[in-house]
């Protein structure tokens, strides 16, 4: 029969780092994703570690960046700046942002080569900073390097490499907006996505369903890669020609709203 | 690990820490209301108050709520004595097949509970998104839960 | 009669409001086994080899079932009209689709159920899948069946209904109006998923607690793969959570009960999601096409079309639904010459069966939808174009019979009424029967009642 997962609850931030130091556990924040898929089957893991009491949550302002710890559900956000409060309000419904995070969230790992995180693409296009362990270091990746390194999704990691995300930052911008094609809430992804942030004076845009994890698009008049480097995507929530095609629309619904609340 | 599941203690839980809550409910302790309707937080039907606040049972793990009371649609309210939200149902047939039901009067519930009679017909249908009915249409449900929480 | 006429609770309303309400899958006798299913990854292959031995000495396993073990392995949902069985219960030699059952595995839980299916040894040979039926009639296609791709009626190949003289039509015709319409498949997706708990009682007899929406039927199915007499099993059932059509093909009984009698052990089947998402049946895909011989005053002389269903990869009910559309393409209409031709094409994809009025609902959206296009082309308004068409009380259908009660009239009526559309005095008037003042045009004649005669 098959072996019992083994769980562990940290009560703090530096019992959930020694933990991770000494046994690699895959760490799970609200567990939304993680329960179903150990249950059925569709993932293996001997060790989890559950971070709801570790400490790792809450939102921190300061007068030059936002500071959001890993654990801190979706439902505790409170005033985000766009395009990160309207992607928010947009993940599941209420119950399922009470009990999601943050850290989960940019983490989750690719369903079918799907993104799940639909905070990816906002943090991306904000130019966050993800704080994490690899359980010796402490690291502090840009979003894009994050997402870019190997698999976001640390379920996707083999034991050892597999990071503790601890926080995420970010500059607030100076104006930002969000676009996306309807998500019913039963989808368990969204099939496109558009963030828009000015940041610095530089307008900074970023996708989320084009590929297993958020992109960072070009210019607002040429968003999307050539083709060399862009596989595209095709599934049935979208053809790949109807993302394409949808690109230029949400962008220039962003760079709207951008010039209505300028 | 224990719950408080419709009001009586259960202690020295068997399930295995990342068991469902969904699963401990029906298949350790033979609680059968919520029900499976997609296991991956896309229907509702699972839905029970946990600590008083509605959440999706297949998406929690037991370690996750270890000491939580846990309240379900057969634990809301009786045949004789059914919750607010649960009269209005029968009153009103919000409920056909009754399947998506127990999730739904579950977050109803905790909508009046906590909106009562400001709740608009819009934002029931935004708050109960994420709940899916098959057979009723909707109408009657809405309709339902606005009659509970102006009562 | 104390109920007619009278507002009464519903008699399940409480129950299902406080949570009561017993559906199949809340069941949980002592000793409850669970099924897991290894099913076909390929659209098309032969099996080359099986071996289950691994899985029956696999923790906690007490009954594997393979094809062997069915006492009637081939069993059909339309028998009783002649129709030849053709699916088995579980694959034999070959799959013919992508999530086809092959080997049930019976365990303590449904996680060793599952790891058991990871000991199966079994060898494919793959072949190349048949998957657009729109190529059902080229050569050098895939064979699903031996002589091809097609559901044969009796001698012909496909569903035919004839009336009047269509190529006199299309040749009187002002107008030929020609279109192709497309409704895709559609899973009925009820909240809850098939399932069934099979007990073994004490008597020898068996206790099959089942999702099916068609109880007696089903009973009738699992009676015949399991060749014991009705009266040998009891079914429990009709808290039903949701069907739509989707809960008559009963997947899960006949396995459960089978492997509840191996094992002395009751035995829960309960689909997950995903499967019933991509295994069990669905509403076909249909191409059907179009053509109508039209007049410039807006009457439909005749009516050709071509169907083609997409049946899936076995039969179960699509000639029955293939019939029903077949004999539904005049629509609410009298259309006195017709040349209809509805195939039914087998294909490496899940049978298709029942949903919500099947066969009748793809017929009459390509009807409506032509409709558009023929009004559009007249430069009509499209209502009048449908209340000019529509069959009146005591016409003649394309398959002969008299309508003795049409209400195609009055149902557009108060549609329009409904809807806030103003007919014209002389359409709003209209009734389902022909008034004496009417003229009945010349290619009509023979399809309608004299004025005043009785239907």
């Amino acid at each position: 029969m098959p072996q019992p997962i083994e769980v562990s609850v940290p009560t703090s931030e530096q019992e959930a780092r020694a933990l991770f130091a000494a046994a690699s556990p895959l760490p799970a924040g609200g567990a939304t994703i993680l329960t179903p898929e150990l249950f059925s089957g569709a993932r293996a893991a001997s060790h989890v570690m559950l971070l709801h009491r570790a400490g790792l949550d809450g939102v921190r302002h300061d007068t030059d960046r936002v500071t959001i710890g890993a654990a801190t559900r979706l439902s505790q956000l409170g005033e985000m700046p766009e395009p990160l409060r309207s992607a928010v309000a947009g993940v599941a419904d209420r119950e399922v942002r009470a009990q999601a995070t943050v850290g989960g969230n940019i983490c989750a790992a690719p369903l079918d080569g799907a993104p799940r995180g639909d905070l990816q693409g906002p943090l991306l296009a904000l130019d966050a900073v993800v704080h994490w362990t690899d359980g010796a270091e402490d690291h502090r990746d840009g979003m894009e390097a994050f997402l870019g390194d190997g698999d976001a999704g640390e379920g996707a990691r083999g034991g050892a490499a597999r990071r503790l995300v601890l926080g995420v930052e970010f500059v607030p911008p100076q104006t930002g907006a969000f676009a996306s094609l309807r998500r019913p809430h039963s989808h368990g992804y969204t099939a496109l996505a558009v963030s828009a942030a000015v940041m610095g004076g530089e307008l900074r845009l970023a996708a989320t369903g084009l590929g297993p994890h958020a992109l960072r698009l070009g210019s607002a008049d040429q968003p999307l890669p050539d083709d060399a480097t862009f596989a595209g995507r095709d599934d049935a929530l979208a053809s790949d020609w109807y993302r394409r095609e949808m690109v230029p629309v949400l962008v220039r619904r962003c760079l709207e709203q951008m010039e209505a609340t300028a | 690990m224990k719950l408080t599941v419709n009001g009586i203690d259960r202690d020295d839980l068997r399930s295995a820490p990342m068991t469902p809550l969904l699963d401990v409910l029906r298949e350790e302790l033979g609680v059968m209301s919520p029900k499976p309707g997609c296991r991956s937080g896309g229907c509702g039907a699972c839905t029970v108050l946990i600590d008083g606040e509605p959440r999706r049972s297949c998406l929690t793990p037991l370690a996750a709520v270890d000491g939580a009371a846990v309240t379900t649609a057969d634990g809301l309210g009786t045949p004789e004595a059914p919750a607010l939200v649960q009269q209005a149902f029968a009153d009103g047939h919000a409920s056909q097949c009754g399947y998506c039901t127990s999730g739904m009067v579950i977050a109803a519930h905790a909508l009046v509970q906590r909106r009562g009679a400001e709740l608009t017909r819009a934002e029931i249908a935004q708050e109960l998104s994420g709940h899916v009915c098959r057979c009723t249409g909707y109408v009657n449900i809405l309709a339902a839960v606005e009659q509970a929480a102006r009562a | 009669m104390k109920a007619v006429g009278a507002s009464v609770p519903r008699y399940d309303g409480i129950k299902n409001v406080v949570g009561r309400a017993l559906f199949t899958d809340d069941v949980r006798p002592a000793g409850l086994l669970h099924v897991r299913i290894l099913r076909s990854p390929h659209d098309s292959a032969r099996i080359v080899s099986l071996d289950v031995t691994g899985a029956a000495t696999a923790p906690g396993v007490h009954g594997v079932l393979t094809a062997a073990d069915v006492p009637r392995l081939v069993v059909g949902q339309l028998e009783a009209q002649g129709i030849a069985a053709d699916e088995p219960l579980l694959a034999l030699d070959e799959v013919r689709f992508r999530g086809q059952p092959i080997v049930a595995v019976a365990a303590e839980s449904e996680e060793a159920a599952r790891e058991a299916l990871e000991r199966i040894a079994i060898e494919y040979e793959v072949r190349a899948p048949f998957l657009d039926m729109r190529l059902a009639l080229d050569p050098g296609q895939p064979h699903i069946v031996a002589d091809g791709n097609l559901f044969h009626y009796e001698k012909y190949t496909e569903r035919r209904v004839r009336r009047g003289d269509v190529d006199r039509a299309f040749e009187e015709a002002d107008l030929i109006v020609q279109g192709v319409y497309r409704p895709t498949a559609i899973e009925q997706a009820p909240l809850e998923t098939q399932a069934a708990i099979a007990i073994p009682e004490p008597d020898g007899r068996l206790t099959i607690h089942s999702t099916t929406q068609a109880l007696y039927y089903s009973m009738a199915i699992v009676a015949e793969h399991l060749q014991i007499p009705l009266g040998q099993i009891k079914f429990v059932g009709g808290q039903v959570g949701g069907g739509f059509g989707g809960k008559v093909d009963s997947p899960c009984e006949s396995i459960a009960g089978l492997l509840a009698l191996r094992t002395g052990r009751p035995v829960r089947f309960a689909h997950t999601r995903e499967e019933e998402m991509l295994c069990s049946s669905i509403r076909a895909s249909w191409h059907i096409e179009i053509a109508d011989a039209v007049s410039s005053d807006g009457w439909i002389l005749g009516r050709r079309t071509l169907t083609l269903h997409d049946a899936g990869a076995y039969t179960r009910l699509s000639p029955y639904g293939t019939n029903k559309h077949t004999f539904h393409l005049a629509g609410a209409y009298t259309i006195p010459n017709v040349a209809f031709n509805s195939y039914v094409v087998y294909t490496n994809r899940p049978p298709s069966s029942s949903m919500r009025g099947f066969g009748v609902t793809s017929a009459s959206f390509a009807i409506e939808t032509h409709l558009e296009r023929i009004a559009t082309e007249l430069g009509m308004d499209p209502w009048e174009l449908r209340l000019r068409n529509a069959a009146r009380t005591g016409d003649v259908s394309p398959t002969g019979g008299r309508l003795p009660d049409p209400s195609a009239v009055a149902t557009l009526v108060g549609c329009a009424r409904e809807a806030g559309v103003a007919l014209a005095p002389a359409y709003a008037s209209m009734t389902d029967d022909r008034s004496p003042s009417e003229t009945v045009p010349d290619h009509l004649r023979e399809a309608v009642l004299e004025p005043g005669a009785v239907a």
